[in-house]
């Protein structure tokens, strides 16, 4: 199915291309009734390719729509027609995680609320029984203050139809939780074990296991610990090596039970920081 | 054990072979009981947070109070965050933090009296003298010894030919993936020095393990023992107990040598009336051999850096579960490669099947793979089980790869994401549970370009690409391998051949080995044939050309022999067809009207590479 500008989705006006992700076609559009701007998200499914993706796709975001919570893109709006399916999402202007981090590492107040929405959004999709899967520099959007995270079990859905391949490939090994190389299940743990090397890089501003060689991240998944933070950046609470070390254990099992208890003890990191300042 | 053992455990009690000493850690609040938990750590981390390993919530708990380090066996020292000195902590003297009582535990838990130790091993003896073949013998014994030891983990390494690298034939119990490698390594180089049991008490305190410190251990103790037979090693008896479990004794060790002699003994016996029996049935040996290839990585022969990192990586991917992409020339050992992966990976004792996607003609593939329900096209006159579904919980390995058409490919593609196959001519999926290794010995990537192959297959298969390297790249391998063959073969053979002489080296060395260790193998094979000396000549050898066959047979001086011209003559034929038909298989087969298995065939005895013929 072809897409043109101009062309009419529902009730929604193609405007703009924004960009060709790993998930799919983002569109800017303009709601008639309300002349509300709004992101439309195109998704192609290749039925030869993944049959039954569109059912999962269904299952799935009838459950997102369930999620509401302020560091969540908010779905306003889907169809699936003619083999496509769209997803409408308030518009999001900010720059990604990873476009940001190209600036050196977060610090301050910003990181401490940073962590705290990034797990507090993470605890509203665990509760509503869906697993993110593909937590990521690039999936989280900094909307001024407010952090949002997107494309959640999206990506496995579309089954990879995009010209990058190979590099998102590259970049889901990145933050991929060892037990996903051992075949075993992925759990809400390893969404902790990604928020983990999010956070790692977010404050270092460098990834846990820099290598580019895949054969190599998939060892450093596997084996190596990872390097202390403050090591690397001796402006960093002291105890976050602590903290990193318990969300980026190799058994699924010893990491945080959830992301609640995990959002916990990173606010008590920078308090704890604050009142020995004071 | 049946009979009652209460009396004689009574007597014995100081006597005990096999103790297990953990240490606990009871948590008290106000006299009442909180929580047990063991000290499996090498350090604990005790205070209010979270990422605490030992979670104490209450007033005057600091997030990081303190660090609880195993000491020594009945003793743990409790090292305070805030700098203060360190306290030690005992059975005797619990450790007081504000309202909290930590009381420190050993737990002293008895898996066998030495009674009933003796009882297995005695039961264990007639079910050992029952078996003739070694390698049930070998897998009877550590059976028997791994639960006698209550191990953890148990494993029996043999030693590949010329005293290779030590490989593990068998292994019983759960090990982390990777964990414990560095001291198992160390364990078994000691026993190759001094041939003698070997006794780590514990691997945290042991000086020849420090090195080990590095890595994260799940081991306690380990006891280890070399079957010994006029001073060579059969094999090794190698036993870990768990962390924090049990530690092994001197006893322990010295009774593991002492069953490791009986049963070495026992093994020379049935090797000796074996080889009696093999006198009667000596014919058809050789056709036997060639098949006979073990699956252990003992097989993959050669000392050169090439081959040792390439056996590094082999533990490194048979650890994980990824897909797995060979690639290497026609003769490299591909199958081997991919047997080893799955010999030494978790899905080991599950079915390996392997399929070469050359020699299935197009129109199989699918039904060959998937399997098909009786129906599904003319000539389906029942249902078929795939390949797929043969290899469920195991390892699926596909050759040539490249061959495979778009239609299968897309195919293949979805088996990969969804982990479901469906039969040809049947709408329901079937959940398969397959570890796929892939190999090719052509440019896949050049297939990517050119549309031949689908780009996001590739990349889904490439994610841990193994390359194994041509036999020219590692010609300092070339005289362990021609030993290696050459004691193959005198043994299929029942012949004495001691080597090459100085000019056949020469001439092995100045060869270019398109076809790799399996042209060499067939060399050797051949040279047996002719050669009566014992030493192997260049007469013996008989090398095909590697340079381009000549323009015209006028030109070609052919072999005198008539079977070796015959050969040389087939050789020349099949290159040349291959070569008008830009190295494709399937117009070669209509030029040459033969059957694909058999042009096959052909290829891999002549060490033809489809792949480098072409214009």
């Amino acid at each position: 199915m072809d897409l043109h500008i101009g062309d009419l989705l529902g009730d929604y006006r193609l405007e703009k291309l924004l960009g060709r992700g790993a998930t799919g076609i983002v569109y800017l559009a303009t709601q008639g009734a309300t002349g509300q701007k709004v992101a439309v998200k195109v998704l192609h499914f290749d039925e030869k390719v993944c049959s039954g993706a569109a059912t999962r796709f269904e299952r799935e975001r009838a459950l997102l729509s369930e999620i509401h919570h302020p560091n969540v893109v908010r779905i306003l709006d889907w169809a699936i027609e003619g083999g496509c399916s769209f997803i409408v999402m308030e518009l999001l202007t900010g720059p990604t995680l990873r476009e940001r981090l190209t600036r050196g590492p977060i610090a301050g107040p910003d990181l401490v609320r940073f962590g705290s929405q990034l797990l507090g959004a993470l605890g509203a999709i665990h509760k509503a029984g869906i697993l993110h899967r593909d937590l990521t520099p690039s999936n989280l959007i900094l909307e001024g203050d407010r952090l949002v995270v997107l494309d959640f079990g999206l990506a496995k859905l579309v089954g990879e139809q995009t010209i990058s391949q190979f590099r998102s490939l590259q970049l889901s090994l990145a933050y991929a939780p060892p037990e996903r190389y051992q075949g075993l299940k992925q759990t809400a743990a390893s969404d902790i074990y990604q928020a983990g090397v999010v956070l790692f890089e977010a404050s270092v501003g460098r990834h846990p296991f820099p290598e580019t060689d895949a054969s190599k991240l998939v060892t450093s998944h596997l084996f190596r610990t990872p390097p202390r933070a403050t090591s690397l950046n001796a402006a960093l609470p002291p105890f976050i090596d602590e903290f990193l070390a318990k969300a980026l254990k190799k058994n699924p099992l010893e990491r945080y039970r959830d992301a609640a208890s995990m959002e916990d003890d990173w606010s008590f990191l920078f308090r704890a920081a604050d009142s020995h300042r004071g | 054990m049946s009979r009652s053992t209460g009396t004689v455990c009574g007597a014995m009690a100081d006597h005990r072979l096999i103790t297990m000493a953990a240490l606990w850690i009871h948590v008290f609040r106000h006299q009442r009981l909180e929580r047990s938990e063991p000290l499996t750590r090498a350090e604990t981390t005790v205070g209010t947070r979270a990422f605490c390993d030992l979670v104490l919530k209450g007033p005057g708990i600091e997030p990081i109070h303190g660090r609880l380090v195993p000491r020594t066996a009945d003793e743990v020292e409790f090292r305070p965050a805030d700098g203060g000195p360190a306290v030690s902590v005992t059975p005797r003297c619990p450790l007081q933090l504000s309202d909290f009582s930590l009381a420190l535990e050993v737990r002293q838990e008895f898996s066998s009296t030495p009674r009933q130790l003796l009882d297995r091993v005695l039961e264990l003896l007639p079910e050992l003298w029952a078996k003739e073949d070694e390698k049930q013998i070998f897998r009877t014994l550590l059976d028997t010894l791994f639960v006698a030891f209550a191990a953890e983990w148990g494993a029996f390494f043999t030693l590949g030919e010329k005293g290779g690298e030590p490989s593990i034939l068998y292994s019983r119990g759960e090990r982390s993936i990777g964990v414990s490698d560095r001291i198992s390594k160390t364990v078994i180089g000691q026993i190759l020095a001094d041939r003698r049991p070997v006794l780590v008490a514990d691997v945290r305190t042991d000086p020849s393990l420090s090195q080990a410190h590095s890595i994260p251990v799940n081991v306690r103790s380990v006891i280890a023992s070399p079957l010994l037979r006029e001073d060579r090693i059969e094999g090794i008896v190698y036993l870990e107990s768990a962390e924090s479990r049990q530690f092994y004794s001197e006893d322990e060790r010295d009774l593991l040598g002492r069953i490791c002699n009986l049963a070495a003994d026992h093994v020379a016996r049935a090797r000796s009336s074996r080889e009696l029996a093999r006198e009667n049935e000596r014919l058809g040996e050789l056709h036997r051999t060639q098949v006979a290839g073990d699956q252990s990585l003992g097989q993959l022969v050669g000392t050169s850096p090439a081959m040792r990192a390439l056996i590094a990586q082999i533990h490194q991917v048979a650890a994980t579960d990824v897909t797995t992409l060979v690639l290497g020339e026609s003769g490299t050992g591909k199958e081997l490669v991919s047997k080893a992966i799955h010999h030494l990976s978790a899905r080991r004792d599950a079915p390996f099947v392997a399929v070469n996607c050359m020699a299935l003609p197009d129109e199989l593939v699918e039904s060959e793979l998937f399997g098909h329900v009786k129906g599904a096209f003319s000539g389906a006159t029942s249902d078929h089980l795939g390949r797929f579904e043969m290899a469920h919980r195991g390892t699926l390995f596909l050759d040539e790869i490249g061959e495979l058409s778009l239609r299968v490919q897309v195919k293949l593609l979805r088996v990969l994401q969804e982990r479901v196959i469906q039969r040809v001519g049947e709408a329901k999926e079937r959940p398969v549970d397959v570890r796929l290794i892939a190999a090719t010995n052509s440019n896949l990537e050049g297939q990517v370009s050119s549309g031949a192959f689908r780009d996001d297959l590739f990349f889904r298969l490439s994610v841990f690409p193994i390359r194994l390297p041509p036999l020219r790249e590692r010609v300092e391998d070339l005289p362990v391998l021609i030993e290696h063959f050459i004691q193959m073969f005198n043994h299929a053979l029942r012949r004495s051949v001691r080597g090459v002489d100085d000019r056949a080296m020469a001439v092995l060395t100045a060869h270019l080995w398109p076809g790799n260790v399996r042209e060499l193998r067939n060399v050797i094979e051949a040279a047996f044939v002719r050669e009566t000396k014992e030493r192997l000549s260049p007469e013996s050898l008989f090398l095909f050309s590697t340079r381009k066959p000549a323009a015209s047979s006028t030109d070609t001086e052919w072999p005198e022999g008539l079977e070796e011209a015959k050969l040389a003559f087939e050789k020349r034929h099949i290159l040349d067809a291959l070569e008008k038909s830009g190295g494709r298989i399937q117009p070669t087969l209509q030029r040459l009207r033969i059957s694909r298995s058999n042009l096959y065939k052909k290829l891999a005895l002549f060490g033809i590479d489809p792949a480098t013929v072409k214009h």
